[in-house]
């Protein structure tokens, strides 16, 4: 991933406004707070509510769930 | 201030965002080229220079962005529409983007030391929650402005196109009405409403916009293809009022002619405070 490590870390759920922890594959930011996350698209983080995924979706599709 | 709104503000964000997905690919080049000319402005006023850890939402095609990294601050551009982005990432592929909403920031509290609203505020459903917000994610001293267009009668641009939109006698268009805009370019309305929000310092300054063409139908490009709230209004009319519309819009453009060139004159009033 290229995102700026000083960056992401100002970066903040726009629900919780809490920290978010990014994903092991570098591909989505999670929310614990707010369960949810956020998909990272061509290095830009999409920050939009709408499109946020509920937390138990996204660890199903990843095969945590 | 904090009347109930009379519009709905899903269906006005909706509006904005498919408007603004449609102009991205000419904003740029048209409107962007009206916006950039208040981009020193606002960087003087925020106090963007070296290491200064600075964020424009919405920052657009991502002109104001880009200047604010030559002075060497630390940029973080942010906007709702995916095509802008693009358009933004392609022109400064260096720059860190976000895709989101500047009424709900996705940063921390006191993240940055500069923010900036650049012709935003009048499109977002509820301007207020979008000072608020950029409030929070400033660090104490941390500096914002914002610009919004000065009205007609200050502006021949929006004199031209509020004249014309009587010109087919009924202009009744069914638009998802938005933000009163009067309030945002008012210098003491500004003012009191920064200040409310808990900003100090605050000042209300009128900055010069020229549009400078040779051909009153750019003034019609530049509304059909670049901008969002005036085309809806456009779009929404009958075929014939439309055309009366059009028309009176170039003849009102062709009226500021002067040495061979139109020159239509767009102020924009830029706000900003100081964050305690």
């Amino acid at each position: 991933m290229t995102i700026d490590k000083e960056l992401l870390e100002i970066l903040a759920c726009p629900v919780s406004k809490k920290p978010l922890e990014l994903s092991e594959d570098g591909n989505f930011l999670i929310c614990k707070d707010s369960k949810l996350v956020y998909r990272i698209q061509d290095d830009i983080p999409i920050m939009m509510v709408d499109e946020a995924i509920p937390l138990d979706e996204w660890e199903k599709s990843q095969g945590k769930g | 201030m904090s009347e109930k709104p009379s519009y709905d503000p899903k269906a006005f964000k909706e509006f904005e965002h498919a408007g603004w997905e449609r102009s991205a690919a000419n904003y740029h080049d048209l409107f962007g080229r009206l916006t950039a000319q208040t981009n020193e402005a606002i960087l003087g006023r925020v106090d963007a220079r070296t290491d200064v850890r600075f964020l424009d939402a919405p920052c657009g095609t991502g002109e104001l962005a880009g200047a604010a990294a030559k002075r060497g601050a630390r940029v973080t551009g942010l906007d709702f529409s995916a095509t802008m982005l693009a358009d933004a990432r392609g022109r400064h592929p260096d720059l860190e983007f976000r895709q989101g909403d500047a009424e709900n920031l996705p940063f921390e509290n006191a993240a940055f030391d500069a923010v900036s609203c650049q012709f935003g505020l009048r499109h977002f459903p509820d301007p207020g929650k979008a000072i608020a917000e950029a409030f929070r994610v400033l660090a104490p001293g941390g500096r914002y402005a914002y610009t919004d267009w000065c009205p007609p009668g200050i502006s021949t641009f929006f004199q031209i196109i509020m004249d014309a939109a009587k010109a087919p006698g009924d202009a009744s268009a069914p638009l998802p009405e938005g933000p009163s805009v009067s309030r945002l370019s008012d210098p003491d309305e500004s003012r009191r409403t920064l200040a409310a929000a808990g900003f100090e310092e605050t000042e209300a300054v009128e900055l010069p916009v020229e549009l400078r063409c040779g051909d009153p139908r750019y003034v019609l490009d530049i509304i059909y293809k670049s901008i969002v709230r005036t085309r809806g209004l456009l779009e929404a009319q009958p075929p014939e009022a439309r055309e009366k519309i059009e028309q009176a819009i170039l003849e009102g453009a062709e009226s500021h002619r002067k040495d061979g060139e139109i020159v239509l004159t767009l102020p924009a009033l830029m706000a900003s405070g100081r964050k305690p």
